[in-house]
């Protein structure tokens, strides 16, 4: 049962005693058919009684309809107007009414003693004797009545005098029309108040015409479940990897740190030769590089006194210092495109742009390695790379870069342990202790960059650089075990994840 | 990377005391060492090949004594002459030209140690032998090799008995059946003469750098070790036999060394064990490690790390490189092992006094801001890989695989090429989360590359999918309206358009002013259907460089 209608159909009876199941129906804006299911179960209960009446209805008739008045009315009104009339002038005066009717309509008026006919020089008259006949006030009040309401009247609201007057009609042809109806009405019943407490005296939903109309004052609401389990309504949120990158750019944002891009696609020659990675490095290799296939060799627009320095610090150390790492130097395999193995071509780009002048750079980017892909390995991911240019830089500075960086990460113990790169020295592995997991993580690599990178490049000052993966802390953060979800783009699981909130 | 296990037996054994597993595991990292694993008598370290004088656990000792503060200095490595020749004949040019050779006396050689040199081995073939093509190692017992030696070449047919094997194999057998010469068969590919070191009585020593003849093949008692090494450049070579005699002589070994006879007439005598000088300014040690050293300090560092100090003023330090440290090849280097030997826990981390002003990418930033309209339209943002397969991009779409970017050897299918475009990793995305409830709303922003002749183009764009009953035209052209209403282009219109990913009549380009940006439309049922769904999908896809520029131009 729909508790909150049986509700309003009990207040509807309450207030108004009797009602009539139709109007109540309209009222409340629902098929009749719905009502009527209801106020069966209200009135099995005891709250309702039901009974139905059979109403007579009175319709105009099809002949009064026509004249919209009866025919010896309109007689009764030429007669009031002209005193009397001859037979003969009778077409004249009553065009409108047909001359069987009208004949008829004098008949009647004579019968009931309002007029009367008599003869003068041969000529029949008619003349009226009976100026206030009580037939002619009722007739005239039916009749204005039931054109006034085309869709018929209740035979039982009529006054006796006029219920009499319909039943006189009804002898005669076109006047009106008595239809019997079967109407259900609604009172209220023993039990209306012990059910309307069984349904709740408070209010469900709130409705628009529950406020409108008033109902709910003095009543109460029904209370909620406060924590009932409803269907979540899922918000559109940005990607968890997306809020960690936002988040480690406001770091370096605030750091005085400017935010470089560059591209995906990188010649070996940035990406490696200006990183002074020897060109037989395994990690050069297409077991670890994505090479492409076509087009498999781009353009070095570098000047080619450039490339001529760092082919000459790859072969003997040029004048770096270095002995370099001996061979030959080819030119071919540095024009090779690849996908950039990390976000350092990105500093070394900017290394070479900008010279030795003062200056802290940071980039956030998707980096390529030809790993096989499971639950600890992805061949694409997120890489953060940053630099300092400064006169005096030191592995302690960039220590308490790295370590500020974290900090903020919210990894409060960060240890930094020898290491190796080609291209830094010296080189540092950054390990942050994760509480939770009780263990040291090592996520990237730190150091100064080589002589052989920055002196060709115009720069001797020392480059403080920093290299860090940044998905194994989109995992700590969330506790995942498989790298891959990241990436997945499940929407259960990107619909679910809390947001980033640290 | 190449690991090493520790034996806590054997540490003990090198540093005459006992050492637990913890006490190790905290020394190590400090010379640059991963700890892979441990036990209850054993771990597990991994070390970078530049440093392949951590090879064995000798070498690990020799350093760790060092930062440990038992043993300081340069170890000193005394070489006498073995008086053994080697001639090289003229035809090993074009092939594998260069041989050097040494003698390491007296070795105690124990089952446990001779696996700890055979793995050495193994490391120095895969770090500076780069597998083996640029050199390779032959270790043999000195008693069963008679002088002179002969490095040559035969052809296929010639016959020997190899490791691993009890009857003869020609060389063109061993190549094609022998697993060990299968494995590395690559460095001989199209050549009919291959080296070959014999001794005087025609022993096979080695067919470099494939195999070794049985028949000198090392054991529990061989004594004294013949060692050969034959590669592409003299360099690497003196640098490898440099590392594997003072190695050995850590075994117990006396080092001699042997005459290489060339056939132009030049002569070779290895080991070298050349102990290099290297100077380094005392400034710039101090200012790169940011530590205000005194000259005490440095010295003592840098005899922690193993190097020894041959002069010192306040100017300038001049430094002793052992043999074995083939990194070190700049002062840089030094700097280094003088941070490591003073030890890198003693640094305190200090903020750079470099004053710059920070500023955001400005198109990184214009990206942030269309996300976050994209999410206020109700779309969750997805991140996916770039790298991806052209089933994906271009077969389930219904389009011909053609112009994108490949790349070679991938070691996973699935991610062989660049994306062109973002709307097939969508379908892809909505394909694994079908089970999920609809309707569903996803957009990313991201990179996109493809090929234009010899350049490779790449693009950001903004790619958004509806998927449910009901999520039709309506509904994705509602959104890029609200998009571009919200980003401030109120004038554009679709442009009735033809592509086989979508249905024809409901597909159309996206144009602002004269500049078409991207595609609107709703998704074919047949590509539905390939991605293994069953709602009906609407998508657009927008140039985000291309609208930068419109909007740059407009302000």
């Amino acid at each position: 049962m729909d508790v909150e209608l049986a509700k309003r159909v009990l207040d509807e009876v309450r207030v108004r005693g009797r009602v009539q199941l139709s109007s109540l129906a309209e009222a409340l804006n629902i098929n009749i058919d719905k009502l009527r299911g209801l106020v069966e179960d209200l009135k099995k209960r005891g709250a309702l009684k039901v009974y139905s009446l059979v109403r007579k209805i009175v319709f105009p008739g099809p002949r009064l309809l026509k004249y919209r008045d009866l025919p010896e009315l309109i007689m009764f009104r030429v007669l009031s107007e002209y005193g009397r009339i001859r037979f003969s002038e009778l077409g004249e005066v009553a065009r409108q009414v047909s001359r069987d009717d009208l004949n008829a309509a004098i008949g009647r008026l004579v019968s009931k003693g309002i007029a009367r006919i008599s003869s003068t020089n041969g000529d029949r008259v008619i003349e009226l004797v009976d100026e206030k006949h009580e037939y002619v006030e009722r007739a005239s009040r039916l009749v204005e009545l039931l054109i006034r309401n085309m869709e018929g009247i209740s035979y039982d609201s009529l006054d006796p005098a006029l219920q009499e007057l319909v039943n006189e009609f009804t002898k005669r042809p076109g006047i009106v029309d008595v239809k019997e109806i079967r109407e259900s009405y609604i009172e209220p019943g023993v039990e209306l108040d012990a059910v309307y407490k069984e349904l709740g005296e408070e209010i469900s939903s709130l409705t628009p015409e529950i406020i409108v109309s008033g109902v709910w004052k003095g009543r109460e609401f029904k209370k909620y479940d406060l924590n009932e389990r409803v269907y979540v309504a899922f918000p559109a949120k940005l990607h968890p990897m997306h809020e960690l990158i936002k988040e480690i750019r406001e770091i370096f944002l605030s750091m005085g740190f400017m935010e470089a891009t560059g591209p995906l696609v990188e010649l070996a020659f940035i990406n490696f030769d200006m990183l002074f990675q020897p060109q037989d490095h395994p990690a050069r290799d297409m077991q670890d590089t994505f090479y492409l296939k076509r087009p498999k060799y781009g353009v070095i627009e570098y000047p080619d006194d450039l490339v001529e320095r760092i082919r000459l610090t790859h072969e003997a150390g040029w004048e770096t210092g270095s002995r370099g790492w001996g061979g030959h130097w080819d030119v071919n395999e540095a024009r090779k495109l690849l996908l950039r193995t990390h976000t350092t071509s990105v500093s070394v780009r900017k290394v070479y742009e900008l010279g030795e002048r003062e200056a802290k750079i940071f980039s956030i980017g998707r980096v390529f390695r030809n790993e096989t892909v499971d639950y600890k390995h992805l061949a694409e991911f997120m890489q953060v790379d940053g630099i300092v240019i400064s006169r005096r830089g030191n592995v302690r500075e960039l220590m308490g870069i790295i370590s500020e960086f974290y900090r903020r990460l919210g990894f409060e113990d960060v240890r930094f342990w020898p290491s190796y790169f080609p291209y830094t020295e010296p080189s540092l592995q950054p390990s942050i202790y994760v509480k939770k997991w009780g263990k040291w993580l090592e996520l990237g690599g730190a150091g100064i960059f080589r002589p052989e990178v920055t002196y060709p490049l115009g720069v001797k000052w020392p480059v403080l650089a920093w290299g860090l993966g940044i998905e194994r802390i989109l995992m700590i953060k969330y506790d995942l075990d498989d790298i891959r979800t990241i990436y997945e783009n499940n929407l259960g699981w990107l619909r679910h994840i809390p947001i980033y909130t640290r | 990377m190449p690991v090493l296990t520790l034996y806590k037996y054997r540490v003990e054994e090198m540093l005459g005391r006992t050492m637990d597993i913890d006490e190790l595991e905290e020394w190590l990292p400090w010379l640059a060492l991963d700890i892979e694993d441990k036990g209850p008598d054993y771990i597990k370290v991994e070390y970078n090949p530049n440093r392949p004088d951590y090879g064995t656990p000798h070498g690990i000792m020799r350093a760790l004594k060092g930062i440990m503060g038992v043993e300081r200095g340069a170890p000193k490595y005394k070489v006498e002459d073995s008086k053994i020749e080697v001639h090289v004949d003229q035809s090993v040019s074009g092939i594998r030209p260069y041989i050097l050779c040494a003698l390491v006396k007296g070795v105690r050689l124990r089952e446990d140690l001779i696996e700890e040199i055979i793995e050495f081995q193994e490391d120095l073939h895969m770090g500076i032998g780069r597998n083996r093509r640029k050199m390779a190692i032959g270790l043999h017992d000195a008693d069963k090799v008679t002088p002179p030696i002969k490095y040559t070449t035969v052809d296929g047919s010639f016959k020997f008995i190899p490791l691993e094997c009890d009857s003869e194999m020609s060389i063109t057998e061993i190549l094609s059946k022998h697993p060990t010469g299968i494995k590395y068969s690559y460095v001989y590919r199209g050549v009919d003469r291959y080296p070959i070191i014999l001794d005087s009585e025609g022993i096979v020593l080695s067919f470099p750098p494939i195999i070794n003849g049985i028949y000198t093949q090392l054991s529990p008692d061989t004594r004294d070790i013949f060692i050969d090494v034959t590669g592409l450049e003299l360099n690497t070579l003196m640098q490898t036999i440099n590392l594997l005699t003072t190695t050995l002589a850590e075994y117990g070994g006396s080092i001699y060394s042997v005459t290489v006879y060339y056939p132009d007439g030049d002569t070779v005598v290895s080991p070298s064990l050349q102990y290099e000088r290297i100077k380094v300014s005392i400034d710039y040690i101090k200012s790169l490690i940011g530590v205000e050293l005194s000259l005490d300090e440095i010295t003592e560092s840098v005899e922690k790390a193993r190097l020894d100090v041959s002069s010192i003023s306040d100017k300038e330090i001049e430094v002793v490189v052992p043999p074995y440290r083939v990194d070190i090849m700049h002062p840089v280097d030094i700097v280094e092992d003088v941070m490591i030997g003073y030890g890198l826990w003693r640094l305190s981390p200090t903020l750079p006094n470099v004053v710059t002003v920070g500023a955001p990418d400005g198109f990184n930033v214009f990206k942030d801001r269309l996300s976050l309209i994209m999410v206020g339209l109700g779309f969750q943002e997805v991140m996916n890989s770039v790298l991806t397969n052209p089933e994906e991009q271009f077969v389930k779409m219904n389009l011909d695989p053609v112009d994108y970017i490949e790349v070679e050897s991938p070691k996973s299918s699935l991610y062989r090429i660049l994306r062109r475009w973002i709307i097939p990793r969508l379908m892809t995305n909505l394909y694994r989360s079908k089970s999920e409830d609809y309707p569903q709303k996803i957009f990313e922003i991201g990179e996109v590359v493809y090929p234009a002749g010899d350049k490779v183009i790449e693009e950001t764009h903004l790619a958004a999918a509806v998927a449910g009953s009901k999520q039709d035209y309506t509904v994705i052209k509602a959104a890029l309206d609200g998009f571009m209403e919200a980003i401030g282009i109120g004038d554009y219109h679709v442009v009735d358009g033809a592509h086989r990913s979508f249905i024809p009549g409901r597909v159309g380009y996206i144009v602002v002013g004269e500049e078409e940006i991207g595609i609107i439309g709703e998704i074919h049922p047949s590509v539905i259907l390939n991605f293994q769904l069953a709602v009906p999908v609407a998508a657009f896809e927008i140039n985000i460089n291309k609208l930068n520029r419109i909007l740059s131009r407009a302000s």
